[in-house]
């Protein structure tokens, strides 16, 4: 009945366990630590989102939240425990219907997908989704998730056959636009796939970071004598035990690994503590006696700019980096416009939230390489930075990334993976560091907060003449990727319109707030809320349909964009047509028409989720549901792919390999975005195999050739290309040889279906497995080739922006609708049309994901995300109030893709991770207009915004 | 990371009062755990009592127009249990906004009570039914009960009258049958959400369906404490149904029933919003329609 470790006994699997713990251990803990079954997952610790779902006698609950003492002669259920005979049809479903990406929400998906089917069979969409809404997954965009559901839900009532779930491949030649399996869905549906904080080591010491609680504060002394005596510590870091040159950062390399004479922002790592145990490392950290002299706090760009105080001594005006557009003359232009428009727009800080929080091992291996392992999306400039700040040789520093749950850009900024490497360097033994949900929040990089200034002018046809745009960055305590955000900002933020003359001024600036850095669309959500906001304004101005508003402004074949570059065959308004066509957008100017429009409330959308519908009278409904508004946006939006203004590059590295399998050694970093099953569609398509056949390599400096981060929506383009190359390469290898041994030409020869012949010949035909057995053994060959793909990105002109900044553009549309609930403000997003050109779809299921999940993020941007600082303080410090959209928040989506081949682009491909979640902001915010008049300016359009926006029109 | 250093777990009443008595230091009822267990760990004591073993506090029971609802009944229980559903079918429409379903087969309304956050979703059920909070401790070797109102045991956010060594035993419920009843809840997001205003209406009509025979509003989150709207119950009481009294009846509101001084504005627009809409769907349950 007392204290300390108590007996208990629990069947986990169907096994009995009887073991002595601490009863206050949460169930997950007990799962992961002492059991390693690490399917259960930990991405709150706080009941927040089901990653840690189990079944407790046959109940659904979060692991996180059960002492063991209660679980104490249960029954549990782990992922690990469901198909007897190793997969279940529902995980199967899971990998089919595209319902995986990053994975981490996978397993606790899983778990609450086998207790829906168990207590209901014929569970309909609705309850499907409300059954799921306390597991957050932040990738999917919960649709495949459902359907894979309702696909199981089919299948295992024999309303579906089995047989569904085999990938068809008409033949190799065509798996580049076939739906195929995840190649790497099998771990991350079973829960065997590790990810960095489900890594041991033996003797391997746990990292504790003390952190500032101070904002702005010069550190007067750091005393741990007290703490490196307390039971299990190893060792404590300071900046002071840095031996090389420290600081890290995308741009300027302004940030030391643990801070450096003064913390900049609350929750900076001022030290490290290792020790044998987590608990005790945290447990000393109470004896660390910092002592600070605090500083005034920059809490706002206006403060930066007036100098309040100096954050960084290198730059004594508190400005990061600015970047000029200037195209045409505006000031003449804006004189002959008919209507000119000024508007303010802001945007808040928002997290990535990627369910897996930033963790990572590292150690130093026989040979004195100190390896760092983590869930890191650039891994290259990584091991540079850690090689100069740890003062080793490159090549004694090798970095692996770890499968990575969830990136989305937080994970290519480097944050923690200096002072992992320190320790294993100082310690000699393997080290590990796993962020809490409240460090990832407070401690990594969020979406730049960016207030936008809008002059625009037209003419009264709808022309747009002259517009200059002002923008500013709030880059947080350290550069990190800011420089590269008010770039890319200037160069894309006029949207996707051909403007004689333009004016962009961008500028980001160093604050006490949190760090501001890399996140999907990297600078351009921001301003493409702003101008197709701006759009909507003069639709309603000038009374022209916003449809036809982006045919009259929008880029075409020919166009000369904001850098004065000069496009070639451009899709644009293919996108916005398709995407009216698909949502069957009813013309007509933004004029608050959602009461009058015929369009809304149709088949493509689902109803406004209202808790109870099951059993409340249809009466009560129909009055709760006649409270709704509903209205339609529209937004559009356009992208460069891959990295701009510069050269970027990939390589490959690959081998046909015994018994006719390939393997592919690249550095692409795998996020959840499917390129691995994206590169393995682009071998088998060249080589004619299948995807089962193919291997891939890891993303390890010492292993494969650079292929950059995940980034850029560049990967399939750039990476893509290579692999396309290597492939090629090798094909031509592979031919050559066996055409010397055949003694035919070359030119005849094909590979598809693992088979390797010439058309029509029953002489020359062979197994690939054969005909590699005889290249190898026969000819004494290994088919190996190497795959670069290189793009010439040309710099622009400091004062006028005028360059080519990217070879490949894209294009996007999309409509939503929205219904407002009058009583509350609450918005509910009930459909999303998409029209995207991607140049080639590649993997149609990983190109709907990008789609979906993209949508769902910037729907959280638009209505529910915030991460605010009060004097500097992160005010949501955990998922219980830094809110994302659940499974009953979404829309229905419809989605059709362009594909306007990439013309630099051997495969034709382009891209879609990031140009996904574009135009979703704005097509929300404008149908929020649409609806209810409401216009909101500064995001997000939270209930109280939009209530008390009501409730002022209703007294004037 | 770090949890309780002390765990205990009676699995009766009367060893719980023995480790009550016992502890030597600041300890904390774990009942469901999911206030607790979501908590940092400066938050909480060094010690834990777990009471969740404890057969009797789960009982449910009925006696004379009151249902006895013990402390560690699941929030859950009021959606899927019959009886709960039957006798207080008010708690099944808060309950169902409440976290999400994982989380309410773990979390308990004793756990809601004794927590006494402002905005804790079934205490304005509770208010409305004018709910009573039986309290269990022992003094002497006796065992003493104390029933509170709940107006009465809630003394502000996570404040209420329970002593030290006192716990919620069970929440009496009167049955009050032939109301409609509505919940009216918003938050940021509509899963695992918590509350900015929440509310919870019942409504009696006579026989002929024409009068307001019995009206019960009341607010959470709003304030330190829930609250019954009781300018409005009365006005309405006696009237005949309209939607132009209900009207009327919103001028009623008091000006300072909102007390929160954050998003105070959009509190104020919520609350008639939520009396008009409340009162309607509750009117709509009985088949009332304006
Ligand atoms: C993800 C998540 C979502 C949530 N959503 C909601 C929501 O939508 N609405 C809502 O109202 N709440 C919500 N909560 C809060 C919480 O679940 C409820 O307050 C729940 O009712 C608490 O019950 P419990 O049994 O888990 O309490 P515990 O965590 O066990 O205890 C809570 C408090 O009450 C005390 N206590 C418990 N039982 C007794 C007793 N019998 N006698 C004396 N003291 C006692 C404990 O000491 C503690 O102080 C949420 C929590 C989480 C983690
Ligand atoms: S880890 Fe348990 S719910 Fe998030
Ligand atoms: S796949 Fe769901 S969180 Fe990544």
């Amino acid at each position: 009945m007392t204290a300390e470790q108590i007996r208990i006994e629990i069947t986990i699997n169907g096994r009995k366990y009887s073991r002595y713990v601490a009863p206050a251990m949460r169930l997950a803990d007990f799962l992961r630590e002492d059991l390693h079954l690490i399917g259960t997952k930990k991405g709150c610790n706080a009941g927040e989102c089901g990653t840690c779902s189990v079944l407790i006698d046959g109940v659904l609950k979060k692991s996180c939240l059960i002492p063991i003492a209660q679980a104490d002669g249960c029954e549990v259920v782990t992922v690990e425990g469901i198909g007897p005979k190793g997969v279940d049809i529902i995980q199967r479903c899971f990998m089919h219907a595209g319902a995986v990406q990053c994975g981490y929400c996978t397993p606790g998906m899983i778990m609450a997908a086998v207790t829906i089917l168990k207590e209901n069979k014929y569970p309909d969409r609705l309850e499907i989704r409300r059954r799921l809404g306390g597991n957050i997954c932040r990738c999917t965009g919960y649709a495949k998730i459902m359907d894979a559901i309702e696909l199981a839900r089919d299948i295992l009532n024999g309303d579906k056959d089995e047989s569904c779930l085999k990938t068809v491949i008409e033949n190799t030649e065509k798996t580049i636009g076939s739906c195929v399996d995840r190649v790497d869905a099998l771990g991350k549906v079973t829960g065997a796939l590790e990810y960095a904080a489900d890594m041991e080591m033996p003797r391997m010491l746990h990292v504790f970071l003390v952190r500032s609680k101070e904002v702005h504060a010069n550190i007067v002394s750091i005393n741990y004598d007290k703490a490196l005596v307390m039971p299990g510590v190893e060792d404590i870091v300071t900046a002071a035990d840095v031996p090389g040159e420290d600081g890290f950062g995308v741009g300027y390399q302004d940030q030391p690994i643990l801070a450096r004479g003064k913390v900049r922002y609350y929750g900076e790592p001022v030290a490290a503590i290792v020790a044998e145990t987590l608990e005790e490392a945290e447990e000393a950290a109470k004896y660390v006696e910092i002592t600070y002299e605090k500083l005034p706090i920059v809490t706002t760009i206006e403060e930066a700019m007036a100098g309040k105080a100096v954050i960084h001594e290198a730059y004594q005006d508190n400005l990061v980096s600015t970047t000029l557009l200037d195209k045409g003359n505006i000031d003449q232009a804006f004189a002959y416009c008919d209507l000119i428009l000024e508007q303010d727009y802001s945007t808040q800080a928002v997290d990535h939230a990627y369910l897996e929080t930033e963790a990572g091992i590292a150690y130093v291996d026989p040979d004195d390489v100190l390896v760092v392992k983590s869930c890191d999306q650039d891994i290259s400039p990584h091991r540079a930075f850690l090689a100069r700040i740890l003062d080793r040789p490159i090549n004694k520093v090798r970095v692996i990334m770890t499968p990575v749950g969830g990136g989305f850009g937080g994970k290519e900024d480097m944050i923690y993976q200096g002072i992992l490497g320190l320790c294993a360097v100082r310690t000699r033994r393997p080290v590990k560091l796993v962020f809490s949900r409240k460090d990832s929040l407070i401690s990594s990089a969020k979406r730049h907060p960016v207030f936008m200034h809008h002059k625009i002018g037209v003419t009264k046809d709808g022309r747009i003449k002259a517009l200059e745009l002002t923008l500013k960055s709030d880059g947080g305590a350290y550069c990190m990727s800011t420089i590269g955000t008010v770039k890319k900002a200037a160069m894309l933020g006029g949207g996707p319109y051909e403007i004689d003359n333009i004016r962009v001024n961008s500028k980001g600036y160093y604050t006490n707030n949190t760090p501001s850095g890399a996140m999907r669309t990297f600078g351009i959500l921001q301003p493409t809320f702003a101008i197709e906001s701006t759009m909507d304004m003069i639709s309603e101005r000038l009374g022209i349909d916003p449809v036809e508003l982006r045919m009259i402004n929008g880029l075409q074949d020919g166009s000369s964009t904001h850098t004065q570059q000069i496009l070639g065959s451009v899709a644009y308004k293919e996108t916005v047509r398709r995407c009216a066509e698909l949502s069957g957008w009813e013309p007509g100017p933004s004029t608050v028409r959602g009461s009058i429009r015929q369009d809304v409330k149709g088949e493509g959308v689902v109803k406004p989720y209202i808790p109870g519908r099951e059993f409340k009278s249809e009466a009560a409904l129909k009055i709760a549901e006649s409270r709704f508004k509903y209205g339609r946006g529209l937004g559009t939006s356009w992208y460069g792919i891959a990295r701009p203004t510069s050269r970027d590059k990939a390589s490959a590295f690959i081998e046909i390999d015994d018994g006719g399998t390939v393997m592919l050694l690249t550095g692409v970093t795998e996020i959840g975005e499917g390129i691995h099953t994206v590169l393995t569609q682009i071998v088998c398509n060249e080589l004619g195999v299948y995807p089962e056949d193919v291997t891939l390599g890891d993303n390890d400096t010492a292993r494969s050739p650079e292929a950059s981060h995940a980034g850029a929506s560049r990967q399939t383009y750039m990476v893509g290309n290579a692999v396309a190359v290597a492939a090629k390469n090798v094909k031509a290898k592979f031919i050559k040889a066996m055409a010397e041994y055949w003694d035919v030409d070359a030119t005849n020869i094909v590979m598809r279906d693992r088979r390797v012949f010439i058309e029509g010949s029953n002489r020359f035909d062979l197994p690939l497995a054969d005909a590699l057995k005889i290249i190898k053994h026969d000819r004494g060959i290994v088919p190996v080739a190497s795959g670069l793909y290189t793009v010439h990105h040309g710099a622009i002109d400091p004062v006028t922006g005028k360059g080519n900044p990217w070879q490949a553009y894209v294009y996007g549309s999309q409509v939503a609708e929205v219904a407002v609930d009058t009583t509350t403000g609450e918005v509910h997003v009930v459909g999303i049309w998409a029209s995207h050109d991607v140049g080639r779809v590649i993997s149609p299921q990983g190109v709907e994901g990008q789609v979906h999940g993209g949508a769902v993020m910037s729907m959280g941007q638009a209505i529910m995300e915030d991460f605010p600082c009060k004097d500097g303080v992160p005010v949501n410090k955990d998922f219980a109030k830094y809110l994302l959209p659940t499974c009953v928040d979404i829309p229905a989506f419809h989605a059709s893709f362009v594909e306007d081949r990439g013309p630099y682009s051997p495969l034709g491909a382009k891209g879609i991770g990031e140009p996904a979640p574009l135009p979703t902001v704005p097509a929300i915010i404008n149908a929020i207009y649409d609806a209810v008049g409401v216009r909101i300016t500064d995001l997000p359009a939270t209930p109280e915004k939009i209530l008390n926006a009501l409730a002022k029109q209703s007294k004037y | 990371m770090l949890q309780y250093k002390e765990y205990l777990r009676p699995t009766t009443i009367e060893e719980l009062f023995s480790c009550i008595k016992a502890a030597d230091k600041a300890y904390d009822i774990v009942s469901g755990g999911t206030d607790l267990y979501a908590k940092e760990q400066e938050r909480l004591s060094p010690m834990a009592i777990d009471i969740s073993r404890i057969p009797a506090l789960s009982d449910i029971s009925l006696e004379d127009g009151w249902v006895k609802i013990g402390a560690n009944t699941p929030v859950q229980q009021f959606i899927e249990n019959a009886v709960l559903v039957d006798q207080v079918p008010l708690i099944r429409h808060a309950a169902i906004y409440f976290a999400d379903q994982q989380i309410r087969e773990a979390a308990t309304i004793g756990g809601n009570v004794a927590n006494s956050s402002p905005t804790g979703d079934i205490i304005p059920t509770l208010t409305a039914m004018d709910a009573v909070i039986q309290t269990l401790s022992m003094e002497d070797d006796q065992e003493v009960r104390r029933q509170i109102s709940i107006l009465e045991f809630i003394q502000g956010p996570g404040r209420n009258v329970l002593k030290d060594g006192e716990i919620v035993e069970a929440i009496l419920c009167p049955v009050l049958t032939g109301y409609g009843l509505a919940f009216k809840k918003v938050g940021q997001r509509r899963s695992l959400c918590i509350s900015t205003v929440n509310s919870a209406f019942m409504v009696k009509a006579d026989p002929a369906q024409k009068i307001f025979e019995d009206v019960r509003i009341a607010f959470g989150a709003i304030g330190p404490v829930p609250q019954r709207v009781s300018d409005v119950e009365k006005f309405l009481v006696g009237k005949e149904i309209s939607e132009e009294i209900i009207n009327e009846a919103l001028n009623l509101i008091p000006a300072d029933l909102v007390k929160s001084r954050s998003r105070i504005e959009y509190r104020r627009n919520v609350v008639p919003n939520f009396v008009k809409a409340g009162l309607m769907e509750a009117l709509a349950e009985l088949g009332i329609a304006l």
